[in-house]
């Protein structure tokens, strides 16, 4: 049997400085993974910035040896931050503001960067399309969350319906929405 | 679909991040157990407003939608009701080329007044990041106080921060706002050191205006008239802060004197003031200097890159600069006099901004007070004039230095 060399991740729990080799080879390949779900690059920096801020405090829990092992447990902490982003509307930062580290501001350029490697003006068009194919209500409310960015009070305020139902609103068409789509390759990125 | 693969170079914002969070301290120490049950309280209260005001202000600036102020953490017992707001029709021009700034006035839950600065574009109401993205400003954003009366409006200041700090840069700019009632009929605002201009006053009394340098460093007067001729002056001005005369960064200045009683008995002069400065927002111990001399005024050049040259100190000055000056060049007046009395530096044709800059402690004359200004780098002592006024008589009005090639002291302690 093949013994592979420890991720850079376990040997982090020892070495903090070993967790750049980590950080550069997955926080880009996660840039796209956030901008491809929030179609918003600079959310989708600021995500990556709060994850990889979540799993250096956290890597010494982190239990795996190997580079896949290492990899689904930073999923595991992405995941949770994008479904708190899809909850509240804006990207966590308790983690980054624990450690005092902030990330500059992004520049125009590294914005397009994103919207490039992410192919963001093809899922746009996609997404634009399939926008289209939703039933009036839930396109609205959509629109008026994620385009718009309001609370869901204040979307449920302009549809006349309750906050309950605005939230049920906009998660519906977005589970919809990510039908219609199918499921986004990671591996093409990978 | 062939999609490029991506690497750490393509996104510098996520790089610098990488190397700030590998550099920094991953678990920190809960400081409880080191704090006495008396103290724990209060700090707590004190954590919890902090992180209510920088959680806005972060949000703000680094790109993610502006959510309103949390249940949990909204420390503001008073906030505006939502779908009361207007928006007032005074607009002023964004230095940085945004859109033009304004006022928004609304209701609190009680028939108070509540105000807050923001932007306008294509109708909507908010903040321009440093992202440089525009984003609503929800309803519940405003501060809150007794409806206007004339003697008694509401003003505030927003603070602006810029893209790119630098010492010498512009360092941001500072939004004057705020509603005076219907019969507001005048409003001045005259900044420390730019010149002096009448507002555009709006329904209700409302005014805004954008000053340069942050809220330390613009320290305007605001002067406030209304129809029945009642007046109203608000003072901006900070102790110890001195803006800076070209727009950089304000200064900050403390001054003290040093005598002990034995010096007392022996030494009748004056005791020697100490004066440290430093420039805000730098590293006060690592870039500051101090001073001392038994003078009543004396002129100071600060060099980049060198150590602090004293003017016309006298042989008995000492400086105590540890580390280079890596602050822009200028020219501080420091000025002692008896507490109360009104200090004023005139040079090149025009008045500078004096702050009270501190006073005796440490076993000093309880009478010794010290002020100082800022002036523009060059200036020497022989131009500049000093005036203490008490009660309304000047007390002293005279030149400080005689040549400034005379320096009896040029910086060697």
């Amino acid at each position: 049997m093949v013994e592979h060399a420890p991720s850079a991740l376990a040997r982090s729990r020892r070495d903090p400085a070993a967790f750049s080799a980590f950080y550069e080879r997955e926080a880009p390949r996660m840039v796209v993974f956030f901008a491809r779900r929030v179609l918003d690059p600079e959310a989708a920096l600021d995500l990556t910035a709060e994850t990889f801020a979540a799993a250096f405090a956290s890597r010494r829990g982190f239990r795996g040896r190997e580079e896949h092992q290492a990899r689904a447990w930073l999923r595991t902490i992405a995941d949770r931050q994008l479904a708190a982003y899809l909850r509240r509307g804006y990207a966590d930062r308790a983690m980054r503001r624990r450690l005092g580290v902030e990330r500059p501001p992004a520049t125009p350029e590294e914005l397009q960067r994103v919207d490039e490697l992410a192919a963001l003006a093809t899922l746009r068009d996609a997404v634009a399309r399939e926008l289209l194919e939703l039933p009036d209500g839930e396109r609205e409310a959509v629109r008026l969350r994620i385009v718009e960015e309001l609370e869901f009070a204040n979307v449920a305020g302009r549809l006349s319906i309750s906050e309950a139902a605005a939230r049920q609103r906009v998660s519906r068409a977005l589970r919809r929405l990510a039908d219609r789509l199918g499921p986004i390759d990671e591996e093409a990125i990978a | 679909m062939s999609v490029e693969e991506p690497r750490i170079e393509d996104f510098p914002s996520l790089a610098a991040f990488g190397e700030a969070l590998v550099a920094s301290p991953a678990t920190r120490r809960r400081p409880w157990p080191f704090l006495g049950g008396v103290a724990l309280l209060p700090l707590l209260g004190l954590v919890a407003v902090t992180t209510a005001s920088t959680a806005a202000g972060l949000t703000v600036l680094t790109g993610s939608p502006i959510p309103p102020p949390l249940r949990a953490d909204d420390t503001a017992s008073v906030r505006p009701t939502a779908g009361t707001a207007w928006l007032s029709e005074v607009r002023a021009d964004d230095p940085a080329g945004g859109p033009a700034w304004t006022v928004r006035v609304a209701r609190g839950p009680a028939g108070e007044t509540c105000v807050v600065a923001g932007q306008v574009r294509g109708g909507r109401f908010g903040i321009v990041g440093r992202d440089r993205r525009f984003r609503d400003l929800p309803d519940e954003y405003g501060g809150c106080a007794s409806p206007p009366l004339p003697g008694r409006p509401i003003v505030a200041m927003r603070a602006v921060a810029p893209k790119v700090q630098g010492w010498e840069r512009p360092v941001g700019s500072s939004v004057l706002h705020g509603v005076g009632g219907p019969e507001l009929d005048e409003v001045v605002v005259r900044p420390a050191i730019e010149p002096a201009h009448r507002l555009q006053i709006g329904r209700d009394g409302t005014f805004a205006a954008v000053l340069h340098g942050l809220p330390d460093q613009a320290q305007p007067r605001v002067e406030l008239r209304w129809r029945d001729g009642r007046r109203r002056t608000l003072d901006f001005r900070q102790p110890s802060v001195v803006p800076d005369p070209l727009g950089a960064r304000p200064w900050i200045v403390e001054a003290t004197s040093r005598e002990t009683v034995v010096e007392r008995r022996r030494d009748r002069r004056p005791p020697p003031s100490i004066t440290c400065f430093g420039v805000l927002g730098g590293e006060w111990f690592g870039a500051s200097a101090c001073g001392m001399s038994r003078r009543e005024a004396w002129v100071v050049q600060v060099e980049r890159a060198s150590r602090p040259v004293v003017r016309q100190a006298g042989p008995r000055a000492r400086w105590f600069a540890s580390a280079t000056w890596a602050h822009p060049s200028r020219t501080l007046v420091l000025v002692r006099a008896r507490p109360g009395a009104a200090v004023t530096v005139a040079a090149r044709g025009r008045r500078w901004p004096v702050r009270w800059s501190g006073s005796a402690g440490g076993g000093g004359r309880r009478s010794d007070a010290g002020w100082t200004a800022v002036l523009p780098p060059g200036v020497s002592a022989r131009e500049v004039r000093v005036q203490v006024a008490r009660g309304g008589r000047v007390a002293t009005s005279r030149v400080v230095g005689r040549d400034p090639g005379q320096a009896a002291n040029g910086g060697r302690r």
